[in-house]
């Protein structure tokens, strides 16, 4: 197989960048005049600098389509999405991070440098086009958050989220290492193209199957599937709140799109396996989130419940193995991650120091007390339980949709049913905040950056929720590769 | 389309947002000038809507005052507005209800702000509902409502009010989502077979969908229309919604949210599955007979008189329902007629019972008990209220009650004549309530020195009672407008055209039948 050794290095600035503006933040961090004036934002405006620096080159690979590095890097709409998708997700938990960093006095360039690392690990993902190079994206990602995940050290459960985090993600990284070889023994190669011709071919083996499912099973740990979810309610318990939005939605967001490149380019043969497969993983992950989330008294596992059961329903585009149902999957997960952001971060603001109030009941009469912020909950947990003029609803219209298409029937209407449910834990946050009367004055500090971030969050929800327009045909035009 | 030369439905839809804005920047504190406010909106509001009364043209099923932009190109989705002879009449009876309710919520004290928010934002998806001709856009207005319409209860309810709200909530949307499956399957459905992306009504109408699917594609609608109407057995959250929530929340549930399932039947779910209609009609005419007696038995026992006014809605939307299903002129236009009417009278009950309320924070029967005597003008618009209610001849409640009852009788007799026991029970329940209540001796010293009706509370009713008497007396120009969509109606569902023929006998055929009945009806009362 002549692979030309062609290297461009055009598609890389952006991850240049990030690296450069990573090192930078450590190198202040480390060399900084720190007794001077109010530094508390200075990390965090050289990280969205970083931040937008590359989305402006990113934009500039818009309509850019090729390979580098030997072909293993590829530039198409989709990398440049997911990757504009990153940027935005990264940007808005900076925005949330430096007033809870330093009430946890652990307001650190290197917690922004990890960061920034992560979103370089985030674009290798979404960029690869060869199994190795996405494990190697895959691990510089894992890595920041586990360390991310025990950044407030001195909390307990902090620790705890990291080292069980640290624990199943090895384990679940080593499957995935086992499945690629196991596939690799038979192609003897693993660029996705190979795959595809090899599969073509008709030339598919128990091997093969087995190896490709492994594969799945470590892409469904990294999105929490069930019944790979179990250490989402702890890790996102556990983790600081603005990580654990991050956690929650940018490793989502890299995973389906590398799922639906492995599925939909390399491996569209052997689709009737794995349809199966993926369509009984939304089954699960979405009752066993929506069932367990019911049950929640904390704001933080209940929305790690609702994100197992967000999977699910993002599942279901993947089921569907069509271009729409691809595309309906990316535009999900912009939905998803706005909506969850927001709710992160008001979590974070509610939260306060040592996030002692994040059970639901510390949020009575949180819209008697604190009205603006209650309406940006509410709105992102409308949107959450998706309810039509928000982002959320439009998301889950589009995925089922594609369900419904290719005859998928029986799983969307598990899936509607399923959303109804879910409403209900949802609503139960709205009645602490909109229906009860507050115990307590709420001392939360006014913090502009975060208020920046929830504009952003709850414009994007209504853009999405009600001209969808440009974001569909977007999503849509990504994945004119698909061969479906 | 009409004479009017702006976009007219979008300015009446989307008003009360602009209501909204204008409260976004009053002071919290000053509740006199926030409930002006919104008042002010709602006047303008009522008024912006009347032109579509009279710039109506009329003898077309037509949609008139149509807008229609690109919405979603992706999707085929549009922006798609417009309203024929059945929704004009819900429209109206929105911005009149909503009026009313606003300035029947002046004693709300608690968080007036956001009340009158989401009061105002509960109007425009109500509108949105009556208005919508793309499904997409329609969808989005139906589950929206729920979102105001939840804090409403569950914020300014009763006792309960949590989990009345939560399970209003629950039982509408899980009604809806199984719709919404539906919409999309139709979708699909006529791009395969037109080859054309679109949540237009019409288009979607035009492809028919295989017998095999469209039972449960029908079933799938009638749930969520058939838990909104309520129809037994799906009603058991009504009661406890209605009885939780403040008096303006029950006005509007009952007044044009109820309305919105016996619309979607009509609008929806009837014509886009004909055959699968006539084949569960007798399924449904038992449910709406059921509903019927039920209802109305249930209120017979009730102490508490908002409970009493719930139940009677289950029993009024039965008669609807008869109506609806039968199928033919009669029973429709009556079955529409009685949405407008059920909406006053049950509005008016909700409005008095909420008055009394206020004064003596009780609503049980037992609590009162001569109080005619105290309040003379209440008593004087309650009885109105009661008997407009009841189908009394003169007062609206008895066009619309009766239309569908003989209508039903024409093709579906045994349903019809059980379903004639409502106009005996509702009698008997509303009026043994008003003796309670009203006549003899004060019996709770309490009662002795309630104030009667303030200027405001007599507006309120008084215009109530207007509109109740101009339908009961003067129907023509409700049932000329509705005619052509109601024809139109019946011809989607049985598939008859000739049946616009018999569009020119109606009038005069009605009339006789009218005042035929309404001679029979009285005797029968007097006896």
């Amino acid at each position: 197989m002549a692979v030309g050794l062609n290297i461009s290095i055009k598609p890389l600035i952006p991850v240049i960048v990030l690296v450069v503006a990573g090192v930078l933040v450590l190198f202040l961090d480390v060399f900084g005049d720190k007794g001077r004036g109010d530094s508390r934002f200075r990390y965090m405006f050289l990280g969205i600098l970083g931040l937008a620096v590359a989305a402006w080159f990113t934009l500039g690979l818009w309509d850019e389509k090729g390979f580098t590095f030997a072909e293993t890097f590829i530039t198409d709409k989709l990398s440049v999405i997911s990757s504009l998708i990153y940027f935005l997700i990264a940007g808005l938990t900076f925005l949330f991070s430096p007033d809870y960093l330093r009430q946890e006095h652990r307001n650190l360039g290197e917690y922004y440098a990890l960061v920034l690392f992560a979103v370089v690990g985030l674009v290798f993902m979404s960029s690869a086009n060869h199994l190795i190079l996405f494990f190697v994206g895959l691990e510089v990602l894992s890595i920041a958050l586990y360390a991310l995940a025990g950044f407030v050290r001195q909390r307990d459960l902090c620790s705890e989220a990291a080292l069980k985090y640290l624990f199943l993600g090895g384990f679940s990284s080593a499957l995935f290492l086992l499945g690629v070889a196991l596939i690799y023994s038979v192609t003897d190669g693993l660029y996705f193209k190979d795959l595809a011709r090899f599969v073509g071919a008709g030339t598919s083996s128990l091997t093969v199957l087995l190896g490709v499912s492994l594969v799945l099973v470590g892409f469904f740990f990294k999105i929490s599937a069930a019944p790979f979810h179990a250490w989402a309610p702890d890790v996102y318990g556990g983790a600081p709140a603005p990580v654990a939005g991050f956690m929650a939605t940018a490793a989502k967001v890299a995973i389906f799109a590398v799922m639906l490149r492995f599925l939909g380019l390399a491996f569209y043969a052997l689709k009737s396996h794995w349809i199966a497969i993926v369509t009984v993983v939304s089954v699960l992950s979405m009752i066993v989130g929506n069932f367990a989330a019911l049950r929640q008294e904390n704001v933080k596992r209940l929305l790690a419940y609702s994100s197992i059961a967000h999977a699910g329903y993002a599942l279901v585009g993947v089921a569907a193995a069509s271009r729409q149902g691809a595309a309906a999957v990316v535009f999900y997960m912009l939905a998803y991650s706005l909506m969850n952001l927001g709710a992160f971060g008001v979590v974070a603001l509610v939260g306060r120091e040592e996030e002692r109030y994040v059970r639901i009941s510390d949020y009575a009469g949180l819209a008697a007390k604190r009205p603006v912020l209650a309406a940006t909950m509410a709105i992102c947990l409308f949107s959450l339980a998706g309810i039509p003029g928000t982002a959320g609803f439009m998301g889950k219209f589009y995925v089922f949709a594609s369900g419904v298409r290719v005859g998928q029937l029986p799983l969307v209407v598990i899936a509607v049913i399923n959303s109804a449910v879910a409403a209900y834990y949802y609503l139960k946050v709205v009645y602490m905040m909109y229906m009860v009367e507050p115990k307590e004055e709420y001392k939360i500090s006014f913090n502009p950056m975060a208020v920046v971030a929830l504009v952003v969050v709850v414009l994007g929800i209504f853009q999405l929720g009600l001209l969808p327009g440009g974001a569909l045909a977007v999503s849509y035009s990504s994945f004119a590769w698909i061969p479906f | 389309m009409g004479g009017v030369h702006y976009p007219i439905l979008t300015v009446v839809t989307f008003f009360p947002l602009v209501g909204v804005l204008i409260l976004l920047f009053v002071n919290k504190e000053s509740k006199e000038a926030l409930r002006r406010t919104a008042f002010v909106v709602t006047v303008v509001e009522f008024l912006l809507s009347l032109p579509l009364y009279f710039q109506f043209q009329l003898g077309t099923h037509n949609f008139q005052f149509v807008e229609k932009v690109p919405w979603i190109k992706m999707l085929g989705a549009s922006y798609h507005l417009g309203i024929d002879g059945i929704t004009l009449f819900l429209v109206l009876l929105t911005t009149f209800l909503t009026m009313l309710s606003i300035l029947a919520s002046w004693t709300i004290d608690k968080h007036v702000k956001e009340y009158m928010i989401s009061f105002l934002l509960l109007e425009t998806t109500m509108i949105g509902v009556f208005c919508a001709l793309d499904m997409l856009l329609f969808y989005l207005f139906w589950e929206a409502m729920l979102v105001p319409m939840y804090l409403l209860i569950g914020v300014w309810g009763g006792p309960r009010r949590v989990y009345a709200a939560i399970k209003f909530f629950l039982y509408t949307m899980a009604g809806s989502v199984l719709m919404l499956v539906s919409i999309i399957y139709l979708y699909y459905h006529h791009y395969k077979v037109a080859g054309k992306l679109t949540f237009g009504l019409s288009s979607l109408l035009s492809s028919p969908v295989s017998a095999s699917v469209a039972p449960w594609l029908f079933l799938a609608f009638a749930l969520a229309f058939a838990i909104k109407v309520p129809m037994f057995p799906f009603h058991t959250w009504l009661p406890d919604a209605h009885v939780e929530a403040p008096t303006a929340g029950s006005v509007i549930l009952a007044g044009v949210l109820l309305k919105m399932g016996t619309y979607g039947f009509l609008r929806f779910c009837m014509p886009f599955f004909p055959k699968a209609t006539l084949h569960f009609s007798y399924l449904f005419l038992t449910l709406a007979v059921i509903s019927i007696i039920y209802g109305a038995l249930v209120a017979l026992v009730q102490d508490d008189v908002k409970k009493l006014v719930a139940y009677s809605s289950v029993s009024h939307l039965g008669t609807v329902m008869l109506g609806l299903f039968a199928l033919n002129l009669q029973s429709v236009s009556g079955g529409v007629l009685q949405m407008i009417n059920h909406g006053l009278s049950t509005g008016a009950l909700f409005l008095l019972v909420g008055m009394v309320y206020d004064r003596r924070h009780t609503r049980l029967i037992k609590e009162f008990g001569g109080i005619g005597r105290v309040m003379p003008i209440y008593a004087t618009f309650f009885m109105i209220a009661t008997f407009s209610s009841i189908g009394l001849p003169g007062l609206n409640g008895f066009i619309g009650e009766f239309l569908s009852l003989v209508g039903a009788f024409k093709t579906y007799p045994v349903f019809a004549v059980l379903g004639t026991t409502a106009t005996v029970l509702s009698a008997a329940y509303m009026l043994w309530m008003y003796k309670r209540v009203f006549f003899h001796e004060v019996t709770v010293e309490a009662n002795r020195d309630l104030k009667d009706l303030c200027f405001r509370e007599f507006m309120i009713m008084f215009m109530v009672v207007l509109a109740m008497f101009w339908i009961g007396v003067y129907p023509k120009p409700v049932l000329q407008r509705m005619e052509p969509s109601v024809l139109h109606f019946i011809s989607q569902v049985k598939g008859n055209p000739s049946v616009q023929i018999q569009q020119k006998e109606l009038s005069s055929r009605a009339k006789e039948k009218l005042s035929m009945a309404a001679f029979a009806v009285e005797n029968k009362r007097l006896r």
